[in-house]
């Protein structure tokens, strides 16, 4: 296993290097550099002005010598460089921004994970059941749903009609519609309270895809296990279906399911960039959309290599989880 | 297992609705009910709170609030002291010229306005502040004006509220007033190095003179600011401001529709959202208010058959601007027949105008040499089927749509328009700064009220000679109004300066570089009961101009 994990490193850090220098290269190459927008959007800017704009950005620098003076400032010195946009660090940007993308992603993720799973193994469980059909019909609704789509609708229904909270004791059934908090809200449960009522609808949407998948894939891979003969075994042997389902089916059932999860944490990465977007959550998929449109470089780098990093870091913990929750998967 | 469902149900109900019988938990509304506050929505979010290193209007928008300038335009679109004693004339003698065309103006600023810690706003931190822009060091974005001037003075040390400003050139609007900010705050950071000045903390968290200062500012999220109470003439009556930023406007619309935003501004609504919202909530006023932006088609003087200015004309008598303005902006916003807004001092009401007229457009592309092919779509002389390609902004759905109705209607006179757009970065970063779009390129430019028509200069056109530098984008040429421009430019008998600009848009009108569209209207909305809301319609000039003023009424 060690000798895996190293090999794994390694190849991180060639993969990182690789995918650094073609995002930089494209991040340069892309039309429309910040100095020609700013020129584009006001009649008085002078060419001398111009000039001196691309010369304190560095923007007349050949590619290779940007790309070293970024490389030799982050590998060696651990300085991701300065925000064009915000003038500010581009440690705290994405300091900030991280905790609330860890935030969303936690909640979207566990609730879809346990959610789905439930679903999945209750929906396998009742086959052909009406309940069955019903969690299957809103599964594929949940597939097809564009993120952004769902979410528009979303802040359409439970934002701004919200009939039901008419009666004021479903008032709170109406959500925010974007944000991550109320300014000027007072401290203590009403922050708490306050906090959590704006994560509900972007969690939803963002967990939506998720469940719906894990749901589906919960129910194949229980409906193959509860046909096993160890399966039989177990009730044969009069044991309760509580302890058959839980102990006998269920582990074995979710063995699939972990490299799937692990494998779709990328995908859920992608979903938080629209999600974001959409309800204005302050977050690093916000981030690297704003810093890409705004070719703030520096920002978008360490954006785009943090997103390659976690996509990197949960195929590898896929990996070993698989290893450990299946002893027939050993590596070398 | 239908039994233990069922008992699930019951707890789940009783759950959500004991949460709302919590009198603890207070609506997530409520502290914007609180008429302490009021709430604008914005869909951008600023870059930096210093305007001369900002390129985004948020900025300017956030700042209205917390800076009072020297002089300021109010929603007539009328030059007005706030923070001079007057605005320096050549009548009054605060303005002199002198000879080689230099002059001197002079200011009395007016004791009583404190810089947000407390300390006194005089003429030593203008003509500090000019000093620091001026540096070439410095990130300062424009520095078109600063080098008009020589030098600003405080002649009295013992009198720093009288400043004088020397400058080396004719410049008619000279008495606009100049960017203050705290010395006391920057200078030492300006002294180490004038470079870093953009990573200074008066970015993100300024020391202001206005009526509101900053609390805080929470990235991707909002702006908090609160009323000063040493603001001159009492503090604003709304306690508290807060700017949200909501990038989509959809969702920006929907939380103007929900009342969990009091008004917008910055708000990249359509016309069409506009009315949406006062459909959808009658206590919202939708304010459509004339601004100084065009919106209209460059056309690329370079093409052989758009040099011809026979073609020009024709493409504007075949395009029905009257129709697009009816059924894509229902009316609200007026068609442009020259490049200055109507409420510009140099508009030019009596220009020729190209009413609809496809008839006469077929005549002047038949004189210009075009003849009918057998599908319809016109051969130039040399057989050459006439094939036109008109670019924008991909995205832009108002944008578009012009594209398609212009389609059918060229296509009457026998042109074939194809329609190829690019994402905006491209757009604007490539194709109209270095001339890359074949025959036509629809955008809009943000005229002031102190444009004097120099984008029009034929010195201004971008090439690879002088490093496409310039905004002359349709490389027009004229040695006539090159001249009116010169003389405009420093005329300061406002009368003369009106007459030059009228003659320029004579000449411009009859020799179309550009196809005028329309004039954009200013798309801001309000809560009917936050009083006191005066949309100017100016760049700069934003929502929050005169938010001290600002009250809720009692009824809501």
């Amino acid at each position: 296993m060690q000798r895996f994990l190293f090999r794994r490193a390694v190849q991180t850090v060639i993969i990182l290097a690789g995918l650094s220098v073609l995002m930089f290269t494209l991040l340069v190459v892309t039309p429309g550099d910040p100095v020609e927008l700013l020129a584009a959007s006001d009649p008085n800017i002078q060419p001398e002005d111009i000039k001196g704009l691309r010369e304190y950005y560095g923007l007349d620098d050949p590619l290779y010598l940007r790309y070293k003076k970024w490389l030799t400032a982050t590998v060696f010195h651990g300085d991701l460089g300065y925000s064009r946009t915000y003038g500010q660090p581009v440690r705290k940007l994405i300091g900030d921004r991280l905790k609330n993308t860890v935030t969303l992603l936690t909640a979207a993720f566990g609730i879809a994970l346990v959610l789905g799973v439930i679903v999945g193994i209750y929906s396998a469980l009742h086959q052909y059941s009406l309940s069955d059909y019903t969690i299957t019909i809103f599964s594929f609704a949940g597939l097809a749903m564009p993120v952004f789509w769902q979410a528009i609708v979303f802040i359409l229904l439970f934002a701004v009609w919200a009939p039901w909270a008419q009666i004021p004791a479903l008032a709170w059934l109406k959500f925010p519609a974007g944000g991550m908090m109320t300014p000027g809200v007072a401290g203590g449960a009403a922050t708490i309270f306050d906090r959590l009522h704006h994560l509900i609808l972007p969690t939803l949407v963002l967990g939506t895809h998720g469940m719906a998948s894990w749901a589906r894939y919960t129910r194949s891979s229980m409906l193959e296990v509860v046909r096993q003969d160890y399966v039989r075994t177990a009730r044969a042997k009069g044991n309760p279906e509580r302890v058959v389902v839980n102990k006998h089916a269920m582990r074995n059932a979710l063995i699939p399911l972990i490299t799937l999860v692990a494998l779709s944490i990328p995908g859920i990465l992608n979903g938080a960039v629209l999600t974001e977007t959409v309800f204005s959550w302050p977050g690093m998929g916000l981030l690297l959309f704003q810093a890409v449109l705004g070719h703030d470089h520096a920002v978008a780098m360490a954006a785009l290599l943090f997103f390659a990093l976690l996509t990197i870091s949960f195929n590898i913990l896929a990996d070993i989880a698989y290893a450990i929750v299946d002893p027939r998967i050993r590596y070398d | 297992m239908t039994h233990r469902g069922g008992s699930w149900f019951v707890v789940c109900v009783t759950v959500i609705v004991s949460l709302g019988l919590l009198p603890a938990l207070p609506s997530p509304a409520s502290a914007q009910q609180q008429r302490d506050t009021v709430v604008i929505g914005m869909a951008q979010e600023p870059d930096c709170l210093i305007s001369s290193f900002c390129s985004m209007a948020a900025g300017s928008a956030v700042l209205n609030s917390m800076f009072a300038s020297m002089v300021e335009y109010n929603d007539q679109w009328k030059l007005v002291p706030r923070r001079v004693e007057k605005i320096p004339t050549v009548k009054d003698g605060d303005w002199q010229l002198l000879p080689n065309k230099r002059m001197k103006l002079t200011y009395k600023i007016r004791p009583g306005f404190t810089w947000h810690d407390g300390k006194p706003v005089t003429a030593i931190d203008t003509s500090w502040t000019y000093l620091m822009l001026r540096n070439p060091r410095s990130p300062t974005i424009s520095r078109f004006i600063l080098r008009k001037i020589d030098n600003m003075l405080v002649p009295d040390p013992n009198n720093p509220y009288t400043l004088v400003v020397q400058w080396n050139e004719l410049y008619p609007f000279a008495n606009t007033g100049h960017t203050t900010l705290p010395k006391h705050v920057m200078e030492q950071a300006y002294q180490q190095d004038p470079s870093k000045l953009k990573t200074h903390k008066q970015n993100t968290a300024p020391v202001g003179n206005g009526p509101y200062k900053i609390i805080e500012w929470v990235p991707g999220s909002h702006i908090t600011l609160e009323a000063y109470d040493k603001f001159p003439g009492g503090a604003a009556k709304i306690k508290r401001q807060v700017w949200r930023f909501i990038l989509d406007s959809t969702v920006l619309q929907a939380n103007q529709i929900a009342g969990q935003v009091d008004a917008t501004e910055i708000n990249n609504f359509s016309i069409d959202q506009m009315v949406e919202i006062e459909k959808r909530n009658p206590q919202i006023a939708a304010h459509y208010t004339p601004s100084l932006t065009w919106e209209h088609i460059d056309l690329n003087l370079d093409n052989e058959w758009l040099k011809d200015k026979r073609v020009r004309q024709a493409l504007v008598y075949a395009i029905n601007r009257d129709e697009m303005a009816a059924k894509l902006f229902l009316g609200k916003q007026p068609v442009a027949h020259t490049w200055l807004p109507t409420l510009h001092e140099g508009h030019n009401a009596k220009v020729k105008k190209y009413a609809y007229d496809p008839a006469r457009a077929k005549a002047l592309l038949a004189e210009a040499g075009f003849k009918p092919g057998t599908d319809g779509i016109l051969r130039d002389a040399a057989g050459k089927r006439v094939e036109l390609t008109i670019m924008t902004t991909a995205g832009n759905a108002q944008r578009e749509q012009v594209e398609v109705i212009m389609k059918e209607q060229l296509k009457d006179v026998g042109i074939d328009l194809k329609i190829d757009n690019r994402p905006a970065s491209v757009f604007f970063g490539q194709i109209t700064n270095r001339r890359q779009f074949p025959h036509l390129a629809m955008y809009a430019w943000v005229m002031s009220p102190i444009s004097s028509g120099l984008l029009w200069h034929s010195g201004q056109i971008p090439t690879p000679a002088n490093n496409f530098e310039g905004q002359n984008i349709p490389g027009w040429r004229n040695a006539e109004n090159d001249k009116l421009i010169d003389e405009a430019l420093t005329e300061l008998d406002a009368a003369k300066r009106i007459q030059l600009l009228q003659r320029e848009q004579e000449i411009w009108v009859d020799e179309l570089p550009s196809i005028p569209l329309f004039f954009r209207l200013s798309l801001t909305t309000a809560k009917k009961a936050l009083k006191g809301v005066k949309p100017a319609g100016l760049s700069g000039t934003y929502i929050t101009w005169n938010s001290e003023e600002w009250f809720w009424s009692q009824q809501q």
